[in-house]
């Protein structure tokens, strides 16, 4: 019994090294004229035709509605500066949002081009722009985060099982 | 299954907090010493069960066990579930921290819905088993579905239901092949 218990932990775990976590992660590109939006749970695994709707900055009619492409990319075209809005639905219950910041930087850029200058195209890449520390703990591997966390439920499991205990002993 | 911070309105999620720690005193008080390890082992596979993520039509599933672990835990299912939630939107980010109330509710609804289930002595068990599973996984999905169009997001409660009755099947065939098991090797360990 407690060899196919252990045996089916080992297995869980193991199995688990190949899963994914089921935060929705965003990248985004800002280059003169186009955003484009990554939306991802991990690298390997985009959000494949997921449901995209752009805000443009303090409306909440949507300025564009569209799906993200086989990689989970979508691009858009900014009109103005501000705080854009994009959220992504893959229809599952998965849903995120993530704002885009369009300073007036990037359309300074229209200048350069309109003068045929050579491009000093604001190239920025920001992650999950809203959201620093969870890209920070991306980077720790799934199988520690996974011990990490059956470590605390079996720790507190220990210690109710101990303040319980404990009680029984005092009530004797 | 989890939804995200900032989706349901800031309000609704703190009222849902507290609605989760008053169910979480409910189902939780008196619990004996003797449930403690079964509740801890059953959190550790709720935990390791959500994480598995099975592709499906351009998007994801995962299983959910919340009707397994309504049937092994009865009303003692909440405060695990809430417990896990907490720690998945702590270490994986799954849902946020504020929507921690609303999503353990969710999925607490599911796993007490498929307690009720599993209590109907009338029916025959392996019945019970596969609706308790498959009930554990429509009612969270049903619950999610309705905040999300209450919100204005998501594709709406059809779609989503369509994705996951499928799921849910599956989820009733795997919660009567456990509850099967288990009454081989350990019989006690189902409410």
């Amino acid at each position: 019994m407690i060899k196919s218990i252990f045996l089916c932990s080992v297995m869980l775990l193991v199995f688990s090294a190949n899963t994914m976590a089921h935060a929705i992660r965003f990248e985004v590109e800002k280059h003169y004229p186009a955003v484009t939006v990554h939306a991802y749970f991990t690298k390997t695994s985009p959000l494949v035709d997921a449901y995209v709707e752009v805000f443009s900055p303090g409306n909440e009619e949507a300025f564009q509605k569209g799906h993200t492409d086989k990689h989970g990319f979508f691009t858009f075209r900014p009109d103005e500066n501000g705080n854009w809005k994009v959220s992504v639905d893959d229809g599952m219950g998965h849903f995120d949002r993530v704002t885009v910041e369009v300073s007036d930087k990037f359309f300074m850029n229209e200048e350069s081009i309109k003068a045929e200058e050579p491009a000093k195209a604001e190239e920025t890449k920001i992650v999950s722009d809203d959201k620093p520390e969870e890209v920070k703990q991306a980077e720790i591997p799934l199988i520690y985060r996974i011990i990490f966390g059956l470590s605390l439920i079996f720790g507190l499991t220990g210690i109710i099982y101990g303040i319980k205990a404990k009680q029984l002993l005092k009530n004797k | 299954m989890h939804i995200a911070d900032g989706i349901i309105d800031a309000r609704i999620a703190i009222a849902a907090n507290a609605v989760a720690v008053a169910a979480i005193y409910v189902s939780g008080r008196k619990t004996t010493i003797e449930e403690i390890p079964k509740m801890g082992i059953t959190g550790a596979a709720l935990f390791v069960a959500s994480l598995i993520h099975i592709p499906f039509a351009g998007t994801s599933v995962h299983p959910g066990i919340y009707g397994l672990v309504g049937i092994i835990l009865g009303k003692r299912a909440f405060p695990v579930i809430f417990t896990v939630v907490l720690f998945q939107s702590m270490i994986f980010q799954h849902g946020g921290l504020l929507s921690v109330g609303i999503n353990s509710i969710n999925m607490g609804a599911g796993a007490f819905a498929a307690w009720l289930i599993w209590r109907q002595q009338a029916l025959p068990e392996y019945l019970r088993a596969v609706f308790a599973g498959f009930i554990g996984i429509i009612i969270p999905v049903l619950l999610m579905a309705t905040e999300f169009q209450l919100s204005g997001y998501g594709r709406g409660i059809l779609y989503l239901f369509s994705i996951y009755i499928l799921a849910a099947v599956v989820e009733g065939v795997v919660t009567l092949s456990v509850v099967k098991f288990f009454r081989r090797i350990k019989s006690d360990i189902l409410t």
